[in-house]
This record gives structure tokens, sequence and C-alpha cells, in this order.
């Protein structure tokens, strides 16, 4: 029945026109939908705001109107069309229609409807009252690159969080996050942004035995060679809180070896430098170190033969490849086992031992040709001085 | 000697003789200047022997081009010298035209009687160019391949028959496999034919009339050709062919990625630097000139001057009076100071 009521006011609006625009024309919102996505799919305004549009007069068009809505109100209204799978599938087949339900569990859901707490976010927060814009669409407020700043409006508000228990510092600390340099720096859309680890509208802190399913989403290998490693029980047994113990979680930075350094590793604040652990870990380390240089030299040096006119194409490609053996080689440490790292970089090692002898080779080619070089230009400057003196020869002659 | 008395039973090699026997060059402050043209012609031979090394391996088609050319300068025995001393001698080429033209226009060698010597020198000027054009697309990667692109969507501007002549460069639609094809084609045979063809003409018209002198120069003596003059270009021709070999030995010519027409273009695509003036100029053309397209208007502007160039030894009538014009000469300090400003802006943009 509502379905036919929403339709009837689509189609009489879309036949005879909204009266609207002769009052509104230059207000703020009515600009503002106009540009938003509603505006493109025809829900006017008497769809949120009640009145009679099609009367002329303002009086019978305000007829019932209702101007502001409280919290809760607004995210009802939102939902009526938006948890209504039969008409949303009419302007986007493919956009979801659990808003409402997922926004009433989540953290936000929960504080409005069970404890009547006003400040927290609903759907105009995120999406704008009345310029509702696509996700999809750059200037819409939950666009990756935008959501962050979305949710820091009212997460870096140190005051208004102080009342949840909240640090209020998490974008601080999430712009200094790798993360965060993919998705600014390197424009990587895909980089997880408040809403990957929380999600959007079900927005809830992961928990502390399910973060490693929030991080395995992207983390794959990772998380499962954890789950399999010999830290595992240790790990539950004493409530660790799986990779944000070591990785943290908001400033998430880059991992880097420094990490295992063998004077103050992280592993290093439960083992001993004496320990299996506390080995392993010096172990990962110098073995890390050895191939990274390793690495760079012949990266160097294969540019170099480059630029000496040596084609390098496949020796950069294979270094390449040294290269992913390393990066595995640091994922493999997630395991704990020395042996499967270790076969990992010996195959690393062997491609960059094969490489460096293919680099010299180019090297010993460069000094063939400047000696050829030097070779003929001496001989061309032999040449060009008999020439010269047969010359003066001819015309000290002719000249007598 | 009887070699040659035995084709002079025969033939009638006066013509020869007088080259050789007779022919004298003038002596005076500007004579370095023709050693330019020689030069030019060097680096011509120099094309058609390497030109004919490379073709023994290289594939004219879009599977094969970027991979035979790539074992070319990795597995052929001197491959990598042969390519490398085709790409630079072409550049070398160009540059000595450049020079031997503008050194021609300033000095008015084309003057009468002159003016059939000028107008084949214009051509093979552009058929070096279009030598040059085809060439770069060759070795089919990317940034050879973006530039051709952006090269023959020049030819859309012209109006009615620019898309036409656009299909008929690239073979199609969209530069591909088959525009290769062509261009390689053109490049191996009409272009080589042609040119030759232009050059005997030009040859035999600079061994019938002589060198020009320059107007109102003071000539010191003339020199007879052969042996004076004749060493003097072989000593020039040893010398080009030292820088030649160091150039394309020290910094071999690269090759870059495999074209991916389905690729972005990258950013700074460039054509050869003989063609970036032209490139800048449009570059920085508004888009709409009095209703007309910016780029269109560059392009007819262009090919004014290039015009107006060809017919320059009908143009300056005070030359063929041994006068000197000065707006000829304005015109053309003003050109070459444009041509290496542009060039340089292209460059450094």
């Amino acid at each position: 029945m509502k379905n036919i009521f929403l339709i009837i006011i689509s189609l009489s609006l879309y036949t005879f026109g909204s009266n609207c625009i002769n009052c509104h024309k230059n207000d703020k919102y009515y600009m503002e939908w106009q540009e938003s996505a509603h505006f493109n799919s025809n829900i006017e305004c008497s769809i949120c705001h009640n009145g009679k549009p099609v009367e002329e007069s303002k009086e019978k068009a305000h007829l019932n109107l209702k101007k502001f809505f409280t919290k809760k109100e607004i995210v009802l209204l939102c939902g009526k069309c938006h948890e209504d799978k039969n008409f949303i599938k009419k302007f986007n087949p493919n956009l979801k229609t659990d808003q409402l339900s997922s926004y009433k569990t989540s953290k936000h859901g929960i504080s409005l409807f069970e404890k009547n707490d006003e400040n927290v976010a609903t759907c105009i927060d995120c999406h704008n009252s009345h310029k509702v814009l696509k996700v999809s669409n750059p200037l819409s407020p939950v666009y990756p690159l935008k959501i962050v700043d979305t949710c820091a409006k009212c997460h870096s508000n140190k005051e208004l969080m102080e009342k949840y228990k909240i640090s209020g510092n998490e974008l601080e600390d999430y712009k200094k996050s790798v993360h965060y340099d993919l998705l600014i720096n390197k424009n990587d859309l895909s980089a997880p942004t408040c809403k990957d680890c929380h999600g959007s509208h079900g927005a809830i802190p992961p928990g502390v035995s399910s973060i490693r399913f929030v991080c395995g989403r992207c983390h794959i290998l990772n998380q499962e060679m954890f789950e399999q490693s010999l830290h595992k029980k240790p790990w539950e047994e004493n409530g660790f809180k799986y990779c944000e113990e070591c990785h943290g979680n908001h400033l998430i930075e880059k991992p880097n070896d420094e990490l295992l350094n063998p004077e103050n590793g992280l592993c290093l604040s439960c083992h001993t430098k004496d320990d299996a652990g506390g080995k392993l870990m010096v172990h990962f380390y110098n073995e890390l170190k050895k191939m990274e240089n390793f690495l760079d030299e012949n990266n160097i040096r294969a540019k170099k033969a480059e630029d000496g006119g040596i084609f390098m194409e496949e020796t950069f490609i294979n270094l390449q490849e040294a290269k992913a053996k390393f990066t595995k080689g640091r994922t493999m440490i997630h395991t704990f086992s020395k042996e499967k790292f270790d076969d990992i970089l010996k195959e690393g090692f062997e491609i960059l031992e094969k490489e460096k002898k293919i680099i010299e080779e180019g090297f010993k080619e460069i000094s063939k040709r400047r000696k050829g070089l030097a070779i003929f230009s001496i001989f061309a400057f032999l040449l060009a001085i008999l020439i010269l003196l047969k010359l003066r020869d001819i015309e000290r002659k002719k000249n007598g | 000697m009887k070699i040659f008395d035995w084709l002079k039973e025969r033939y009638d090699l006066d013509f020869f003789i007088h080259i050789f026997k007779e022919k004298e060059v003038p002596k005076h402050k500007f004579t370095f200047f023709y050693f330019f043209g020689g030069m030019a012609l060097f680096f011509f031979i120099i094309q058609i022997i390497s030109g004919i090394f490379l073709l023994l391996y290289y594939q004219g088609s879009a599977e094969k081009a970027y991979e035979s050319v790539k074992y070319i300068v990795t597995k052929v025995p001197y491959g990598w010298l042969v390519r490398s001393i085709h790409s630079w001698s072409a550049n070398l080429m160009i540059l000595c035209i450049f020079i031997h033209m503008f050194s021609t226009y300033f000095l008015k060698a084309y003057r009468k009687p002159r003016e059939l010597t000028w107008i084949t020198g214009f051509i093979l000027l552009s058929l070096s160019l279009a030598f040059g054009f085809t060439g770069y697309l060759l070795p089919w990667n990317k940034l050879a391949f973006f530039a051709t692109r952006v090269g023959t969507d020049m030819l859309n501007k012209i109006p009615l028959i620019g898309n036409w002549l656009s299909s008929i460069a690239r073979g199609g639609e969209d530069v591909t496999g088959a525009t290769l094809t062509r261009f390689f084609g053109i490049h191996v045979t009409v272009l080589p034919l042609i040119a030759l063809g232009f050059l005997a003409l030009h040859l035999y018209f600079i061994q019938v009339q002589g060198m020009s002198t320059p107007i109102k120069v003071k000539i010191k003596e003339n020199m007879p050709f052969f042996p004076n003059f004749f060493l003097r270009d072989l000593f020039v021709w040893i010398l080009s062919l030292a820088i030649l070999a160091a150039v394309a030995s020290l910094f071999p010519w690269e090759l870059g990625e495999k074209a991916d027409p389905f690729a972005p273009a990258p950013a700074g695509i460039k054509p050869e630097w003989y063609f970036l003036f032209t490139f800048q100029t449009l570059k920085l053309f508004p888009p709409h000139i009095v209703g007309f397209e910016g780029e269109l208007v560059g392009i007819i502007l262009f090919a004014i001057a290039g015009f107006l160039v060809f017919l320059v030894p009908f143009l300056d009538k005070k030359a063929q009076k041994d006068e000197i014009d000065k707006k000829f000469a304005i015109f053309g300090i003003l050109a070459l100071i444009y041509i290496i400003l542009m060039t340089i802006y292209a460059w450094l943009d």
C-alpha cells in the first residue's frame, strides 16, 4: 500500500509538477536538493516534508507540512524508503536495503533508540540532509577520500567523545598510518577507512577476538599464518589483541624490519635476547637486512649497466621477483617458523646471485665497448691527421 | 687506370672528369658551411647501410616489431651498435640538413641559377622529416606509439579531407599494427626511392653549377675540388664518424617499453626534437581563433610558412640581382630564434 502511495506521489509530481519551486527556488536547501541523487530520481520535497505541492496557494500547499524532525524521525523517515526492497530496486537494483536494521545494531543506533541519546550520528550527519549524493560521487561525504573527515566531525571532538570513553585521537592517529598514506598519497581507494573496519551503518568497534578477521579481510595470508603458528595459543590464553598487539589499531605504521631490531625489537616485550624467540627474531632481522642490501646493490648496479647501454629489462623483472620473495619472507614471519622463512629467502637469494652474474657480464660488455671505441677513435684520429698532412703537402707544393 | 681507360672507351666520362679535374670551390670566410651538405650526405649513407643491416632482423608487425628490435639490441652481435648508429645518425643528419638549409638561406645560395637546387633541397628536408616520423614508430614502443597518435591526429584537423588523410596514414581509425606495417613500407621503400631520386638531382645541380658564392663576400681564391676540397670533406666525414661512434656507443639509443594501445597515454608525450617547435606552438594556440579551431589555424600558418620558404628563390627578387634584401635576413633570424627558443621551451615544459 505504501508502495503504491509513493509511486502515485512520484507520478503525480512528474505529471503535474511541483509548485515548491515557485517559492523555494532560491532556498539553500532547495538548491542543495537539486544537486542530490534524490533529485535525479524524482524524490520530491513532499515525500519527506508532506504538504501538497500540486496546490498553488501557500496555505494549501503547506497543509500537514513537516518542517523539523527529531533524530529518531530522521532515521525512520530515510529507512521508510531505504528498507523497502521493491521501492529501492526501481532506482537501483544493487542498492542495499539493510541500512536501517544495521543502524539499529550499531553503537549509534543503540544509543539513539535505547538510550534516547540525541548526540549520535544519524543518516543526515554522514550523507547530508538535502544534498544526498551517491557514495560513488567524489563530492559525497562518504566517498572513501572524505569519509574519514566525516566521521572525524564527531570523533575528533574530544569533549563529546569523553562522554563515551573514546579518546578522540583516532583521526589524528589514522592520519599517521600506512592506510591513510595509501588512501591519500597513493590514491588507493581500496585502502581501509573507518567504515571498512568498524562497518558503516552498523558501526561498532571490532572486539578483541574478532579484530584478526577484520585485518584478515585484506591481509589474508598473514592471518592464516598466524592462526597456524605456535603463537596462537598463548595469544588466546593471555587475551592478547591479535594483530593489534604488535601493529596497533588506528596508527598502523608501515611495517619495517626495525620491528625485529636485535636491540629493541617488538618480540623482546615477551622474549629475551637469548631464548628461542629472541634468537629467531635476530635471525629474521639479519637475513632480511642481508637480502635487502643485496637487492639494493643489484638494483643500483643494474641501473648503472642500463645507463651504460646494456639491456637490463629481464634483470629488472627478475629483481622484482626477488623483491617479491623478500616481501613474502617478511610475511612468513607471521608463521614464526625458521624453516618456512628460510625456504622463501633462499629462493630470493638464488635469483639475486644469478642476476649479479648477469649484471657483471653487462659491465664487462660496457668495458669491451669502451675499449672498442677508444681503438676506433685513435684510428680515426690518425687517419684525420694523415689527411691533414696530405692536404698541407698538396697545398704547399701548389703554392711553390 | 686500365679500368678507367676501358670505361672511357665505352662511355662519355667527361662529366666526372670535369668534377675531378676542373671543378673549383671558392674559398672565403663562410666556406666552412659548405661541409654541412656533405655531412648530411655522409649520414644519409650511414642510414642506408645501417638500415640494411637492421632489415636483416627487423619484423614489421605489431606482434613482432618490439621483440625483433629487442632481439637486435640484445642477441645479434653488434646489433645494439647498428641500431644506435641508425638512430643517432638519423638525428645528426637532420641537424646537418637544418644547418645546411639555414646557411644556404642566409648566404642566399638559392638565388639564380640555383633555384632548383634549393627546391630539391627543401624536398629532401621534408623527406628526411618523413623518414624520422615513420621510423620513430618502428620499434613499437610506448613513447613512439603515443607520439605517432598525436602526430597523425593533427591530420584530422584539416577540413574536409582530414579524416580521410588520417585514416590513410593510420590504416584505420587509430594507430594500430596496420599503421606500423604501412609506416615500415613507406620508411624502407617509398621514401628511399623518392629521396635517392631527389638526392641525385640535388647533387647533379651542384656539380653542374658549382658552389655558390655569397653576395658581397670577398673570395680569397678558388681551390680545386679534387683533391683539396675532397680531402677536407673526407676529414670532416671521419670526424663525423668518430662523433657518431662515440655518441652511439656511449649513449646507446633506448628501446623503452612495448606499446600498449589500450594503456592510457603516459604524461609528457613529446615528438622527436625536430618537431618540438611545431608541437609546442600548436600546444600554445588557444582552442578557438575567430571561429576556427586553434590547431587548424596553427597548421595552416605552418603550411603557409613552409610554402613561402619553398618559394624563397622566386620571392627574393633582390637576390637575383646580387643585392641583399634585409627583410629576408631578418625573417630568417627571427625564424631561427623562434625555432631554437620553442624547442628549448618544449624540452623544458
